[in-house]
């Protein structure tokens, strides 16, 4: 939808890109390197882990 | 109630009573003990153990990097509110619901996953290296950290209140002949001012506080990367339940009158945007 008033195409774009640049950063990356971690020695070792007794209440718990 | 006009609205006894109830059993008894312990315990013992060197420069830490964080986060998360609300791109959805995920990770996790970036062998942390500079283990770190927690504070308050402020106002700014950053600063900012104070005090109030996610990427050492949330859980370890409680009073006291500081500058704002 085009507004009469704002930014032009290039401000727009370059505001977006500075928002999205800073959450990429800032949340997006941390995130990959939990699931990185997460699953770096395969599905069976996350498997393991939470399926553990201590796990799986700790879970019940919190949540 | 003889002698008082009655609102309209029913059920005031009631709702007070609840109200009163509850924030003194949720709020209210925990903030006494806190008083109480302090109060047994003498001046002296707690200058000595709230007001020591040590105890100053965790402080200066915790707060110094709390306020930075939240600086930051007034910029970027205004930003932030400002694309999320006005432009339509794709994915918008999904990175608003990104923007929520400090509230959902747990603490400690996002300090690990932080830490293991920006170490130096991390992702980030490599390749800052070789420029000489160190995030983790540094105030860098501590700042960044409160920063990732402390970013949907601001974005969320500021988003509902740009998406009430009308298109209307800046056109007719335009009209008058403002140019796009005369409207952004007289039209658009008064009117996202004090949401974006609420949000920078509670991202600031936060960091203060904040634990999880900052002890593994500060370091920890004492004088120098040594946070005052940090302190009172070593001081908890060794019993020393006093000590603790006069850290904590004195993290309390300054973090309120901060918090009281930014509420009297919006009351003066309001007045003064509002009495013009």
């Amino acid at each position: 939808m085009r507004r009469p008033v704002g930014e032009g195409q290039g401000g727009r774009l370059f505001l977006i890109v500075i928002a999205l640049g800073f959450l990429a950063l800032m949340l997006l990356l941390p995130l990959v390197t939990v699931f990185a971690q997460a699953l770096g020695q395969g599905i069976g070792g996350f498997a393991t882990a939470i399926t553990e007794p201590d796990a799986l209440a700790a879970m019940r718990l919190t949540l | 109630m003889r002698g008082v006009r009655r609102s309209i609205i029913p059920g005031f006894g009631l709702s007070l009573g609840i109200t009163v109830a509850w924030l003194s059993i949720i709020v209210l008894l925990p903030l006494s003990a806190l008083a109480i312990r302090t109060a047994g315990m003498g001046w002296d013992a707690f200058v000595d153990a709230g007001l020591n060197a040590r105890a100053f420069a965790a402080y200066r830490v915790s707060f110094g990097a709390a306020a930075a964080a939240a600086l930051i986060n007034a910029v970027f998360g205004t930003l932030v509110a400002w694309v999320l609300v006005r432009y339509a791109f794709p994915g918008r959805r999904l990175v608003s619901a990104i923007v929520d995920l400090p509230f959902a990770l747990p603490t400690a996790v996002a300090g690990i996953a932080l830490t293991s970036l920006y170490a130096e062998h991390g992702w980030i942390g490599a390749l800052l290296a070789p420029l000489g500079i160190k995030v983790a283990f540094t105030w860098i770190g501590i700042t960044l950290a409160l920063t990732f927690v402390g970013l949907p504070f601001v974005v969320r308050s500021i988003e509902p209140v740009l998406a009430d402020l009308g298109h209307d106002v800046e056109e007719a700014a335009t009209t008058l002949g403002a140019s796009r950053f005369q409207t952004f600063n007289r039209v658009v900012f008064p009117a996202i001012m004090p949401a974006l104070l609420t949000g920078f005090a509670m991202a600031f109030a936060r960091g203060v506080g904040e634990y999880g996610s900052v002890i593994f990427i500060a370091g920890n050492m004492p004088y120098r990367t040594e946070i005052a949330p940090l302190l009172i859980v070593t001081q908890l370890e060794q019993y020393d339940y006093a000590g603790a409680t006069a850290i904590a009073v004195i993290l309390l006291l300054a973090s309120f009158s901060v918090l009281v500081l930014l509420n009297l500058f919006q009351a003066w704002n309001a007045r003064r945007v509002g009495g013009e």
